[in-house]
């Protein structure tokens, strides 16, 4: 009797011990396994930025190319080429990154090292005074054929990832080094991509700014909100809440026909800071010409005055639209303000006037030291001019007035050339891109 | 009889297999007056876009968007016989699903307009869907106002997958498909419209156990985040 009971609790010890043994091995395993998922997932992250980021920066490498041959002052090509080697050098780090057996990617890191060397030995010519040759210009030329090339096969590869055609290997040995590494995946030199949605549209630096205006209560920013909208077009206003982003703001949400519009309203001064439309229109029932003429007069009855048309970019059936302050004829790039105008109704369903509302003032305009012919006689020889006007743009600190020339490289692309109108300077070139959807430039 | 039996069975197999070889080679897809669906859907949301028909996308192939296909096909070379074949589609930038239902994915429908677009989509996606419209654009303009200022990397990609910056890069979630309002809002903050005036971070108040980010100025709250600097 004994004996049987002592042969049962060996046997019950047993089976806890087994029990315990498997339980531990189960949350080893578990514990590993989730531990190759985090690294794996580590290591396809740094193949994903890499693919990313070298096409962001080959792009940048790309209009690099495009406005070097455009610019005609020496220090402007001088400041682009500086940029391009620093581009291609960034690029050059995230392609030895990515898996290199791919035909996509042959000879791509050599391209990136040879744009970025040759880059810095032609910055350092001009910065010398010297002068171009012909072969350089056409190695130029050649070297922009394999980006554009490159681009586009680094869009298909990206694609593939996208669609899980294709997949990153991820081998033992990556995931060693990623549990071991404790580095950044940032590579160790990147330089500032454009980001341009339109001339300029960045406007200055952020900061707090203090709308103009007294105090407003809450009802009496409601009541601007439904006024700036169209009572009629208001069913509805709801308080969400208060900020303190570019100015002391009431957030609201209006109900109207096209759906909720979220939106700021300052409370100094009850001005709309922006609004944004909470559904999609995928109707179009208007041009883009109409749009334009009916954001115009919207602006106009706003009080904005006679502003100018500068971007426009369609995506769906809702189209965004910068428009320009103007002074005495002169375009006010920094005081911007963008409206989104539903293509189905032409009403505003969208406002971003943070830029309009900080550097919006009444500017002293001197009259231009350089004339009109004198700018124009400083272009490069291959540009055709279209138009030139006078403009302010915001610079890294201040503003400058220049000419704005819109001219055609060579019957091919067109550009924005800025001369500031005081000394001459080459102060800014964007590369203008028309498409099915609107024009940007970048 | 079981012979018979046998013999058609073989028969219908034999059927089977035949039309499984064949009709792969019969799924490259044209449209034409009278088609219906998705795929019609597609070409007019195109075709509307870009201006070459007004209107809304139906799903039917009338007369109206026939003339328009004729219309695009001319502008860009391809012979204009006012039909959607795999050419035509993919001079528009779509890829027409070859099953009668339409594809039961739900099919994007806000375009997509370059690689940074797509990766900010993403990770709006990731980070804040289910969050107010405004919420999401307001997690994009983060991602771009850390790409200007001086303290983070200067490309997209970069900031986005900075070691431990977010987290649905450490969990994968970085690598689902977007919808049209991740699209659209990673779009508007693209174009300038930032919710957040100028924010660099932003966090779940009821989750988040960094300590350190709780110390940052908070400038407004949209939905469950707050947004700081």
């Amino acid at each position: 009797m004994t004996l049987l009971y002592g042969h049962k609790r060996r046997k019950e010890a047993l089976v806890a011990i087994l029990a315990a043994l498997c339980l531990a091995l189960a949350v080893t395993g578990y514990a590993q396994e989730r531990r190759v998922r985090a690294l794996t997932l580590q290591v396809s992250a740094t193949y994903h930025k890499a693919l990313y980021e070298a096409a962001e920066l080959l792009g940048g490498v790309r209009l690099g190319l495009e406005k070097f041959m455009v610019s005609s002052s020496p220090a402007q090509r001088q400041a682009i080429l500086n940029d391009m080697a620093r581009q291609a050098e960034g690029a050059q780090d995230d392609l030895s990154l990515l898996p290199s057996d791919h035909p996509a990617l042959d000879g791509a890191i050599k391209f990136a090292n040879q744009v970025s060397d040759y880059a810095s030995v032609l910055a350092q010519q001009i910065g010398g005074g010297g002068q171009l040759s012909q072969d350089d210009l056409s190695q130029l030329q050649g070297l922009h054929t394999s980006c554009v090339k490159l681009l586009d096969q680094l869009e298909t590869l990206a694609q593939a990832y996208e669609r899980g055609e294709l997949q990153f290997p991820v081998e033992q040995e990556d995931l060693r080094s990623a549990a071991q590494s404790t580095q950044d995946t940032q590579p160790l030199v990147s330089y500032p991509v454009l980001l341009y949605d339109g001339p300029f549209s960045d406007g200055k630096p952020e900061g707090q700014v203090q709308a103009p205006g007294s105090p407003v209560t809450q009802e009496q920013a409601a009541q601007a909100l439904k006024d700036f909208i169209g009572a009629q077009r208001v069913s509805q206003v709801r308080l969400v809440g208060e900020s303190q982003i570019l100015s002391e703001c009431y957030e609201f949400e209006a109900d109207t026909e096209s759906g909720v519009l979220e939106a700021g309203v300052t409370k100094a001064g009850g001005h709309v800071l922006y609004m944004l439309p909470t559904s999609a229109v995928d109707q179009v029932n208007l041009s883009q010409a109409e749009c334009i003429d009916l954001g115009a007069q919207f602006l106009a009855a706003k009080g904005y005055g006679d502003m100018a048309v500068s971007y426009w970019r369609q995506q769906d059936g809702i189209l965004t639209v910068n428009y320009a302050a103007q002074q005495d004829g002169v375009i006010l790039y920094p005081d911007l303000v963008k409206l989104q105008i539903s293509m189905a109704n032409g009403l505003v369903v969208g406002l971003e006037a943070g830029n309009y509302l900080r550097n919006h003032v009444s500017r002293a305009l001197p009259l231009p030291l350089v004339s009109e012919e004198q700018a124009m006689a400083q272009l490069n020889g291959a540009l055709s001019v279209e138009r030139i006007r006078r403009c302010v743009i915001p610079l890294d600190v201040g503003e400058a007035q220049c000419w704005e020339v819109t001219a055609r490289f060579q019957g091919g692309n067109r550009y924005l050339i800025y001369l500031d109108t005081q000394t001459g300077q080459e102060r800014s070139i964007l590369q203008v891109v028309e498409q099915e959807d609107g024009i940007l430039t970048q | 009889m079981l012979r018979r039996l046998r013999r058609g069975a073989a028969l219908a197999c034999a059927l089977v297999l035949a039309a499984a070889l064949v009709l792969p080679a019969q799924a490259a897809v044209v449209l034409d007056i009278g088609s219906r669906g998705e795929n019609v859907r597609k070409v007019q949301q195109r075709l509307i876009q870009w201006g070459y028909m007004t209107g809304s996308a139906d799903g039917v192939y009338g007369a109206q968007t026939q003339a328009a296909v004729k219309q695009f096909q001319r502008k860009y070379g391809l012979t204009a016989d006012g039909r959607v074949g795999p050419a035509t589609a993919a001079k528009m930038g779509i890829t027409l699903t070859s099953s009668g239902s339409g594809a039961s994915s739900s099919a994007t429908t806000a375009s997509i307009v370059s690689s940074d677009h797509r990766l900010l989509s993403k990770l709006v996606y990731a980070e804040a869907r289910g969050e107010p419209y405004k919420g999401q654009v307001a997690v994009a303009a983060v991602v771009l106002n850390r790409v200007k200022s001086s303290s983070f990397p200067n490309t997209i990609s970069g900031v986005i997958y900075q070691k431990g910056a977010f987290s649905c890069v450490t969990d994968g979630q970085i690598n689902l498909t977007p919808d049209d309002t991740a699209i659209r809002a990673a779009r508007d903050a693209m174009n300038g419209w930032d919710p957040t005036g100028g924010c660099l971070y932003y966090y779940n108040p009821k989750t988040a156990s960094d300590q350190w980010i709780r110390t940052r100025t908070v400038k407004t709250v949209i939905g469950n985040h707050s947004f700081a600097v």
